[in-house]
């Protein structure tokens, strides 16, 4: 019923919100339109990214034309309240969810328009993920956990476990390398959760509200361990949170709200504030 | 991702659900057990049937009668044609004949001191004397260069000599009907291959000398009959039973054509051998009817077009072939409704497979989204839950059909094997004594383990194209 051509506001929707598709007629002409990068090494580019639900009749603007670019190294926090968008967009960057309109290029690819199986092959060659609930599979043990990637790409099991051994050892994790999930203490388990998604050296790692279900001493040292990885290995990370003090560990914060960036700051506790080093 | 790693990961998930696992498995264990079991039973009967109708050499035998059917030729019937070396010569000139070979039953009454025993000599040619390939237990069929001048060589089953019954007893008739040594009558003393017995081929004087000649009864005058002449004959060998046991040729005696024309020749010196054309002084006219042709078809797959060939000629004619055809049909029809049995209860055990694969992905939601994030190929997600379930198969299929030979074993070792032969079983199914009840062979083996796999497989393909699809974003948002 809601999708009968003569009812209002769906004409509305399309007359207003072009579908992915159109956006993503003419992939190889993208870059010729693209007005030009504020950032020139920028490894994420952003341009006019719509996310529009219908909910019954209306419409509701996830995200509301956000446009930005992101440098190779930085480490960024989408910070926002809730219901403002700020999920959304990490989904799209990460090609979990598609846009209704709009660019993405990653490393000057654009992702918008993939097929699913495109997106899984780009994830697995160029994403790491931490997530909330860490996500990881209960019935194996860290090492396990942390080389379940290097699985998907068909490495040789030797490898990945060396692989996986030494990024645990890097974590501190070396006591807990046999142990399953339910064995270790939430931030041993989003240690491991990280050590997942270093291990296959991806361009970028994102992380959704990595420190949601931590007590807050064990988020402030998970907060300094993925300061101290970004800058160290140079690691692109885009970071999302609804909490104002976790976000000021960013190089840059954007603050998203209504599906709209309404402003973008330096980190208070940036790696550039804390030790006066210029990243 | 390997596939190597596909096959630990797939075993691995079901190890971590056992007992689940062990169910699901348990179903396809009675699913194939059934089928098996079932399908072997049917088998065994077919090979019952295929050993007890005999070689297949005698698939290719086509039997020619004359119009006087099994009852010898008549000639008296104008339609008909018959068996003489005309019938013979055109037949053999028939496409697909290997040969032909003449029968000639030749009727005599053996007997020595009280015992007696009327049969008829089946005298075929040497070709398919060879050609039937017989054991010997005891001396052996002479070659054509041993045969002697004046002595028939004779070949006799392993229970002829039973057939020897006294006249003296009280009850004459007994054991006539051929000597069945399970009513455990005392064998008569006569072994026609360890001594000669005599032998009268004019049987019509025969039976004259010993009723009396009806109608010189009636005329009241009891002329003496002159007594018919005897010869001395002898077996030179004892043909052996095949390994069932028994064989078609036990109550029968046998013999060359060429020879036995001879002997023929010289026992009724120009006049008319019995039941042939006669002169009308009673002198033979030369030629002979034959009692029965046997036609070998050049191949197993030709008998039936030549069996209508002949018929088409004019002949009578029919063939095991035939006869094998409608019972392979008969059989056929009980191994699939055997069959038909063990596939319900796979069928169970495949919805069984579906089932449990299905709560595999409800459980796994989380665990399939975080594998496609992590970048697991949606085909890769596809097989491992593929995997999982043709291994259900694979594994209850390799248990089923260990358990199969062992129900297999007990079946032909504990059932049906009473003293009397052929048990309940069998007594059943129709079999006979020391026949296997159940026979497992490699086809239905491999049969049955490729189609466990196969059923594991069709039942996880639904849930399996559904754990393909799940959203990922979804999925890792399922707590």
């Amino acid at each position: 019923m809601s999708s009968h051509p003569t009812q209002p506001a769906d004409a509305a929707v399309s007359k207003s919100v072009p579908k992915p598709q159109q956006a993503d007629a003419s992939p190889r002409s993208i870059n010729a339109t693209l007005p030009k990068s504020e950032l020139p090494d920028a490894i994420i580019s952003v341009r006019d990214l719509y996310k529009i639900y219908r909910v019954g009749d209306s419409r509701v603007h996830a995200l509301d034309g956000v446009s930005f670019d992101i440098r190779k190294g930085e480490f960024c926090v989408i910070v926002g309240t809730s219901g403002s968008g700020k999920s959304t967009l990490l989904n799209m960057l990460a090609g979990l969810e598609p846009p209704s309109k709009g660019l993405i290029l990653i490393n000057r690819k654009n992702i918008v328009g993939l097929t699913e199986d495109e997106l899984v092959d780009f994830r697995r060659e160029h994403v790491g993920f931490v997530f909330q609930s860490f996500n990881l599979v209960k019935s194996m043990t860290a090492l396990e956990n942390v080389a379940l990637p290097l699985v998907f790409r068909g490495e040789p099991k030797a490898l990945r476990m060396k692989k996986a051994a030494v990024l645990l050892h890097m974590l501190g994790l070396a006591k807990h390398m046999y142990h399953r999930p339910s064995e270790m203490s939430g931030g041993q388990q989003q240690r491991v959760g990280i050590a997942r998604a270093l291990v296959v050296n991806p361009n970028i790692i994102f992380a959704d509200e990595p420190t949601g279900n931590l007590d807050s001493h064990t988020s402030t040292e998970t907060m300094d361990l993925i300061q101290e990885i970004s800058k160290k290995h140079q690691q692109t990370i885009i970071m999302v949170t609804h909490d104002d003090k976790l976000a000021e560990y960013g190089d840059r914060i954007f603050r998203i709200s209504d599906g709209k960036i309404i402003s973008v700051e330096k980190g208070k506790m940036s790696y550039e504030a804390r030790t006066g080093q210029h990243a | 991702m390997r596939f190597t790693d596909q096959i630990k990961m797939a075993l691995s998930s079901l190890w971590r659900r056992k007992l689940r696992s062990g169910l699901t498995i348990l179903g396809v264990v009675i699913g194939t057990v059934a089928i098996v079991v079932m399908l072997s039973i049917g088998i065994a009967q077919q090979q019952f049937m295929e050993e007890a109708i005999g070689s297949s050499r005698e698939l290719q035998d086509i039997r020619v009668y004359g119009s006087g059917g099994f009852f010898g030729p008549s000639g008296q019937n104008d339609k008909s044609k018959k068996l003489d070396d005309k019938a013979l010569a055109e037949i053999s000139a028939l496409p697909h004949v290997e040969y032909v070979s003449p029968l000639l039953r030749i009727d005599v009454a053996f007997f020595l001191g009280p015992y007696e025993n009327v049969q008829s000599i089946e005298a075929y040619s040497r070709e398919y004397l060879d050609d039937l390939s017989w054991e010997f237990e005891e001396g052996s069929f002479p070659s054509p260069d041993e045969y002697q001048e004046g002595k028939l060589p004779l070949a006799i089953g392993k229970q002829f000599n039973y057939q020897f019954y006294n006249t003296k007893s009280r009850d004459p008739m007994r054991g006539f009907w051929g000597g069945d040594p399970d009513q455990e009558q005392p064998p008569p003393d006569v072994n026609m291959y360890e001594t000669p017995v005599f032998a009268i081929f004019d049987t019509q004087a025969y039976w004259e000398g010993k009723f009396g000649n009806q109608s010189s009864d009636e005329g009241g005058s009891s002329q003496p009959v002159k007594a018919p002449k005897k010869f001395l004959v002898q077996a030179d060998a004892i043909i052996a039973p095949g390994k069932l046991g028994y064989s078609e040729y036990d109550y029968g005696i046998y013999t060359d054509i060429e020879p036995a024309k001879e002997f023929l020749n010289m026992v009724f010196k120009g006049k008319a051998w019995p039941n042939q054309p006669q002169t009308k002084s009673g002198r033979s006219t030369g030629q002979i009817i034959y009692s029965q042709l046997v036609v070998k078809s050049d191949s197993i797959d030709e008998t039936m077009n030549l069996t209508k060939s002949i018929q088409d000629l004019g002949y009578q004619a029919n063939s095991n072939a035939e006869y094998i055809q409608q019972m392979q049909e008969s059989y056929s029809r009980t191994q699939t409704m055997l069959g038909g049995i063990g596939g319900i209860s796979l069928l169970v055990a495949t919805i069984g497979i579906a089932n449990t694969m299905m709560m595999a992905i409800y459980e796994r939601t989380k665990e399939i989204g975080v594998f496609k994030v992590l970048g697991c190929n949606l085909k890769t997600i596809r097989n491992l839950f593929l995997l999982e379930s043709g291994m259900i198969g694979l594994i209850g299929g390799v248990i089923g059909l260990g358990l199969s030979y062992g129900a297999s074993y007990l079946l032909n070792h504990f059932v049906g094997q009473g003293e009397d032969g052929g048990g309940m079983l069998m007594g059943m199914m129709g079999g006979g004594p020391g026949q296997a009840n159940s026979i497992i062979p490699a086809w239905l083996a491999l049969m049955a383990l490729a189609f466990s796999i196969l059923i594991g497989m069709v039942a996880g393909l639904l849930p399996a194209l559904r754990a393909m699809r799940l959203s990922p974003l979804e999925a890792i948002r399922t707590e």
